[in-house]
């Protein structure tokens, strides 16, 4: 049961990290974007190259990560996404969809598809704490993601940058009117987000063999964690991701681990369905 | 002098010319060798690309090696000609819809002779109506799924033994070393769970006790919870036959959990050279299941010794064969003597000629049953031993001792 605990809450600050741009883009921009999954696995090659070339801890990587993801998002953004922002939904989803799929095989071209993996000195090095087992490993990815989300949580509220986004994302049309470079405030934003993500993506090299096509189910939990959150706000993506690693861990002692996995779309189901605004209520940045 | 160089460039072309076309009058009436015909097409829809990725490769590779060997010696002797094997390999992405519309697209666009399946079980059973549907021979190297063969295909073969008898030499090895407890974990996956059904039940039948009997979705990226129920269960062999990606998980974990049974077997997984490089020392001790070894007796007419097989497969490829490459190699070369023996390319002659084979090859003996299903082939359970994976049971053939417990982390 401790056991349990400690992975759920480990792993759910992970998939918090994940869930975490894509919730930033959707609040600000009202974008559902696809290419998420993309940026981290990105950020997962890059780390795991790094890796390999250097010998460089994917941990020391995470601020590497943080530029180029921030250059991608940003770019991704002003590129394509604003062209498509005030089309219907589904044109942005499908826009989204395709840069997917280009950085997919972007990925396969570069990369190639055989399994890379980082395995780190420490990799068996942890401390046993009331009858569990507390990876070191895991501790340093739970740490970092949790360092992530605070970051940009200050970032939005404390910088000049995120007043603006927090500003853009409340009432576009006036801060047009007020001279905002509103296209600049979603680039950033977007770059804000795919920054996480690319970092988040050097913490999931470090637990899972790498794979060019292992970006959708790494965005499908990033949409079950947002969905239980609600759009557009980060304290509660936090919570939600470890709600979520609990899910799966508690499901998976107790139920049985071939439903552990079905048991993080259920509860994603019933909140959809019961509380469509997530379990913490429909609160956005501005607010 | 520019004049000169000229004449002396043409009159050497003209030489030259000569001596060919003298050689290539005399050469059939010297050698005897058979006029050499139109290639024979072979297709195939292989995971180049996505999950089955790793996986796919291998057979890919044996595929080609086959091809290459054939095609070094002339081609496939039929009706007096030589005629060399040109594989029509296409892409699916590891989506088993794609490869379902490339076979067709092979059969029926590309025209080609007959099929070699994809890796796995899962993909075989995808693509075998196709080639049922379409009356083409197919041959797979990798599908062990049990129930793929109860479906009364008639013109599809494989060269690997049943997959719920897969495990199941670990049983009597695990016995012969006093142990009693087994746990069986694997994923939610055709071969994987028959294979777990297996041993399970094997081990069962044989009187020990599974302690652990646990299935999870393929691609986890969490296996905390499966961790803790086998440490809990406390078994002194674990049987996991999953694949690489999944074993480098579990592996992985464990090592973060600083756990580790006494015995831990995946299934073809450890002797992947993907799974090998991957893991790196943390594959020391480690059991796995493979149908072959270069160190075995076996011997055929095309690649020679089992060992001849090895060197020339490395000294190509750059690595090792497994016995997924040889098993690849081996449909082909399966292909091949139903065609010698038929003396045609018609589907049904060449299927009378596949069920009436009894010999040894590379890969051991090879005779199909009425079902297309391999019996000859044996089993053998192997451990890394010193970062190379040495055949431990059954004893007749054993190189070595099994090793046990497994060094825990700490004690590397």
């Amino acid at each position: 049961m401790s056991q349990a605990i400690v992975n759920g809450i480990l792993t759910g600050g992970l998939y918090a990290a994940f869930g975490i741009g894509l919730s930033l883009i959707y609040g600000v921009t009202r974008v559902i974007s696809a290419v998420h999954g993309a940026f981290i696995v990105i950020g997962a090659y890059l780390a795991q190259s790094a890796w390999m070339a250097f010998g460089l801890d994917p941990f020391l990587m995470v601020p590497v990560l943080l530029v180029i993801g921030f250059g991608l998002g940003y770019g991704v953004q002003r590129l394509f996404i604003d062209k498509v922002m005030r089309r219907r939904v589904v044109m942005t989803i499908t826009l989204t969809f395709g840069l997917d799929l280009i950085a997919v095989t972007g990925i396969l071209l570069v990369f190639g598809a055989d399994l890379r993996t980082i395995s780190v000195p420490y990799a068996s090095v942890g401390f046993d704490v009331l009858g569990a087992r507390i990876p070191l490993v895991r501790l340093g990815i739970f740490a970092v993601a949790v360092i992530l989300a605070l970051g940009l949580e200050l970032i939005l509220r404390r910088t000049q940058i995120g007043t603006t986004i927090r500003a853009v994302s409340q009432n576009r049309t006036a801060a047009e009117l007020l001279g905002i470079d509103t296209g600049h405030a979603f680039g950033m934003a977007h770059g804000l987000a795919a920054a996480v993500a690319c970092g988040a993506g050097a913490l999931l090299a470090l637990i899972q063999p790498l794979q060019p096509f292992m970006g959708l189910s790494v965005l499908l939990i990033a949409f079950a964690v947002v969905v239980l959150a609600g759009f557009g706000s980060i304290a509660p993506v936090l919570i939600s991701g470890m709600i979520l690693g609990l899910t799966e861990n508690l499901a998976g002692l107790y139920i049985g681990t071939e439903y552990q996995r079905l048991a993080i779309f259920v509860a994603y189901l019933a909140v959809a369905s019961i509380l469509p605004a997530g379990l913490f209520g429909r609160r956005f940045y501005a607010h | 002098m520019r004049d000169a160089r000229r004449h002396g460039v043409s009159g050497i072309a003209t030489a030259a010319l000569v001596g060919v076309l003298a050689a290539a009058v005399s050469l059939p009436a010297v050698a005897q060798s058979p006029a050499v015909g139109d290639p024979i097409r072979i297709g195939a829809s292989l995971a180049l690309t996505g999950d089955a990725a790793p996986d796919s490769k291998l057979v890919r590779d044996g595929y080609d090696f086959w091809a290459e060997t054939v095609n070094a010696g002339g081609g496939i002797v039929v009706d007096g000609v030589a005629r060399p094997i040109e594989l029509v390999i296409r892409d699916d992405g590891s989506d088993r819809d794609q490869a379902a519309r490339l076979v067709e697209n092979l059969i029926a666009e590309e025209d080609v002779d007959f099929l070699l399946a994809p890796w796995g079980s899962g993909n075989t059973n995808a693509v075998a109506p196709i080639a049922e549907r379409y009356q083409k021979l197919m041959v797979a190297p990798l599908a062990a799924s049990d129930e793929i063969w109860e479906q009364g295909y008639r013109y599809l073969f494989g060269v690997l033994p049943i997959g719920s008898t897969n495990m199941r030499p670990l049983v009597p090895m695990v016995q012969d070393l006093g142990l009693t407890r087994v746990g069986v974990v694997t994923t939610d996956d055709l071969f994987p769970l028959l294979a777990a059904e297996g041993v399970s039940q094997q081990a069962k039948d044989a009187g020990l006790e599974v302690v652990v009997d646990e299935i999870y979705p393929p691609g986890t990226i969490d296996v905390g919870s499966l961790i803790t129920r086998i440490q809990e269960a406390a078994p002194e062999a674990l049987a996991a036959p999953v694949d690489v990606a999944d074993a480098l998980v579990l592996l992985r974990q464990m090592k973060e959990r600083d756990y580790l049974p006494p015995i831990l077997a995946f299934s073809g997984a450890t002797l992947v050279p993907d799974f090998l490089s991957n893991a790196g020392a943390d594959a020391e001790g480690l059991f796995g299941i493979t149908y072959w070894s270069p160190a075995l007796p076996y011997a055929d007419a095309l690649f020679g010794s089992a060992a001849d097989y090895a060197a020339a497969f490395e000294a190509r490829f750059g690595y090792a064969p497994t016995h997924d490459n040889v098993a690849a190699s081996i449909s082909g070369y399966a292909l091949q003597r139903g065609i010698e023996t038929a003396g045609s390319l018609d589907t049904t002659a060449v299927r009378d000629g596949m069920l009436s084979l009894d010999e040894t090859t590379v890969f051991g003996q090879m005779a199909f049953d009425e079902r297309g299903v391999n019996t000859g082939v044996t089993t053998y359970v192997v451990q890394i031993q010193d970062g190379t994976p040495v055949i431990v049971s059954p004893a007749d053939a054993a190189a070595a001792a099994p090793l046990w417990p497994i060094p825990g982390w700490s004690e590397r």
